[in-house]
């Protein structure tokens, strides 16, 4: 009789957790409509949202600063969200203050590496897609000057720049990129200003790696190619937009809240490439003469087949020095710590 | 026993019988075989491979500089009168003899180079040249500062037509504002000419310089005059110029000949047509030299294993003629006989094909 009592007692809780829908909260540092950064993750959660339906139920706060974060986040695990996605690099030491607090709430910190028996990480190796933008810029550039608008000097940066220096470099061996330094993620005047400047220093091609279409609508207005950054951007330059490096964070988010549902999830540290889909490259536009096209779609199976590796040697830095030797190729310990620009970058990293 | 020993020595006598009767393989060449060109890449992946395979299992005679047409019959009659039973000719123009000879001489042989015909006794033997042409062409236009690239082309044969195809189509893969100018030599193997034809390329604008004939002269003419230069057939053109030479698509015959002649000696020939290409080795891209940088260099090796794996054809669609019309839809390749009666030239490519 007592077992049937605790049978009772189980189906019970069963149905109570199932009655229940996961809460997933996600915080953002900058607002939904930047159509770039905050947008690409916002896109992630309403797809779980649509994928999972009645078994989940997400919010999100936007443009948190990084002084809030750790009250924005006491009050979400407080208020029974379950699962926590930050997703600035900014909120990476306050996540982990919190999760301490909250051991029985799931927190998770996009493009960071503290990890816990609570807290996990996650990122995209968007220097994949990023080394693909570069073949396209190369073979698209006049005049061989190209123009990077980039938001800090981190490593998460840099290894994009040098990844995409490298794709132009393999295909337009004279070709140099110029980077400025936005110094912030998202600033849209500013990050046009940048553009701007480039475009009269004579770059043909601008890049973008900031968090806003700006430097898009700026290049459009100017007549020069572009290529975006976190999601596809063509609708802010539909005359000069090539492609873009995007993020489809919705893959990863699946996938981790199934784990979640299925109580298999564990604390990690994901870093998907290419062939996890987590990043890609947003369709190419017309402007992309098919030959182009059909040598980078080539290279992307070679990238997701891991048959090459835009890290692979030889590297030179800026110098001309020899950084990664021909036969051997970059470690995620040396592209996560990276601080040196490639042969053929123009620009400097402030120490 | 004694049936067994009987049998045993009856045995021996026919091997001892085929050893003592090598193999008699013959080759006919258009040229001599030190052209640093074609002809000696058929001596060296051919005679040479085939020796070093074989040793005593066979006999090779060689010669050179068999003209092509009508004369090379009584070439091909001698040879097989002889005793040849296994004659290799390596140019498209003793097609026609080859076929003519065969039929004399049923029990003989024949393999023809770049032709298409064959019968019982007759087999053809080619390759996809135009995968490491493709592989050529990414290095020019990712080399070409003008984007002005010559081609020195032989004569407008589907052969050598899909060669500027594949080369253009790679250079087009890196560069969309580089061109390839055409000029013909109508020469396989005569190096005034075709120092001439490259020169005028030179003075045209043109900073690199491919070709395809069997002499070097085009790579001579590019390190005189500071451009870069590919050559052809065989990575031994690279001497000619240190200070301009890339690379070189190059025929690595061994991958056929060995193979062929094993079948001839096991007994299990039969009459094929083989298009050798990248995957099987018959077809190489000569190793790139200093003067291409590392990524480039990167980018073409990886190029060529999805060549080889066969995740990338040159000729996918969508391709499209000079005039801009689509000649090949995208998500298709352009099928084997396309590509071996091609006469059009894909857009980029300057010079016209004579009908």
């Amino acid at each position: 009789m007592k077992k049937y009592l605790f049978l009772l007692f189980i189906t019970l809780i069963g149905l109570v957790v199932f009655a229940a829908p996961l809460k997933v909260a996600f915080i953002y540092v900058g607002p939904v409509g930047d159509d770039g950064w905050t947008y690409a993750q916002n896109l992630g959660r309403l797809y779980v949202q649509n994928y999972f339906g009645d078994k989940i139920q997400t919010t999100y706060i936007e443009s948190v600063p990084t002084a809030n974060a750790v009250n924005v986040l006491k009050q979400l695990a407080l208020n029974g969200y379950n699962v926590i996605y930050t997703t600035s690099f900014s909120y990476m030491d306050q996540t982990a203050e919190v999760a301490k607090l909250f051991p029985n709430v799931i927190f998770e910190n996009c493009s960071g590496y503290l990890t816990g028996p609570n807290m996990a990480v996650y990122f995209g190796r968007i220097e994949e897609a990023e080394y693909l933008t570069g073949l396209i810029a190369g073979a698209m550039t006049k005049t061989d000057k190209i123009g990077y608008v980039a938001a800090f000097p981190t490593p998460e940066v840099i290894r994009g720049i040098n990844a995409f220096t490298l794709g132009v470099q393999s295909v337009n061996s004279k070709a140099t990129v110029q980077v400025v330094w936005v110094n912030d993620w998202y600033n849209p005047p500013n990050e046009k200003e940048a553009a701007l400047s480039l475009i009269s220093a004579g770059c043909d091609v601008i890049k973008s790696e900031t968090d806003s279409p700006a430097p898009l609508q700026a290049a459009e207005s100017k007549g020069v190619y572009c290529i975006g950054y976190n999601t596809d951007q063509s609708s802010y330059a539909p005359k000069t937009f090539l492609t873009a490096s995007v993020f489809n964070w919705g893959i990863y988010y699946k996938n981790d809240i199934q784990a979640i549902l299925d109580g298999k999830w564990k604390t990690h540290n994901f870093w998907g490439g290419l062939d996890s889909g987590v990043v890609g490259l947003a369709p190419m536009s017309d402007l992309v003469p098919p030959q182009v096209q059909n040598l980078v779609k080539a290279m992307e199976i070679a990238i997701k087949t891991h048959a090459f590796n835009p890290f692979s040697g030889p590297i030179y830095d800026q110098s001309g020095k020899l950084m990664v030797p021909a036969g051997q190729s970059l470690s995620d310990q040396d592209l996560l710590s990276m601080n040196w620009f490639v042969k053929g970058v123009i620009g400097s990293i402030s120490k | 026993m004694k049936g067994k020993i009987l049998l045993a020595i009856l045995l021996a006598g026919i091997f001892t019988l085929s050893l003592a009767s090598p193999l008699k393989i013959a080759f006919i060449f258009v040229g001599p075989i030190n052209d640093n060109g074609w002809t000696q890449a058929h001596y060296d992946g051919g005679v040479l491979a085939i020796q070093k395979a074989f040793g005593n299992q066979v006999q090779i005679k060689y010669i050179e500089n068999v003209p092509e047409g009508s004369q090379s019959l009584s070439v091909l009659r001698a040879l097989a009168s002889q005793g040849y039973k296994l004659i290799y000719a390596t140019s498209f123009g003793y097609m026609d003899q080859v076929v003519e000879a065969a039929k004399e001489f049923p029990n003989t042989i024949f393999e023809m180079c770049s032709g298409y015909a064959t019968s019982t006794n007759l087999g053809e033997y080619f390759g996809a040249m135009e995968q490491a042409r493709y592989l050529s062409g990414l290095i020019a236009g990712a080399m070409t500062k003008t984007n002005k690239i010559g081609y020195v082309a032989a004569y407008p044969t589907p052969e050598v037509v899909r060669g500027i195809d594949a080369f253009t189509l790679g250079v087009r893969s890196v560069n969309p504002y580089a061109t390839v100018h055409v000029v013909w030599t109508y020469t396989w193997y005569d190096p005034p000419t075709e120092k001439e034809a490259a020169l005028s390329l030179i003075n045209a604008g043109c900073d690199v310089l491919a070709q395809h004939q069997d002499s070097p002269a085009t790579i001579q003419a590019a390190e005189e005059k500071g451009v870069y230069a590919i050559g052809y057939d065989s990575p031994n053109m690279g001497q000619f110029g240190p200070h301009a030479y890339l690379t070189a698509p190059v025929w690595n015959w061994a991958a056929f000949y060995v193979p062929n002649v094993k079948s001839v000696l096991d007994g299990t020939w039969k009459p094929t047509f083989y298009y050798g290409n990248m995957a099987d080795g018959l077809v190489e891209l000569a190793p790139m030299s200093n003067l291409v940088p590392p990524q480039v260099q990167k980018l073409v090796n990886a190029m060529e294993n999805e060549i080889k794996s066969g995740n990338f054809d040159p000729f996918e669609g969508p391709i499209y003629d000079q005039s801009g019309k689509l000649m090949i839809p995208a998500g298709q390749r352009a099928t084997l006989d396309q590509l071996l009666s091609i006469q059009w030239f894909v857009q980029g490519v300057i010079g016209s094909i004579k009908k």
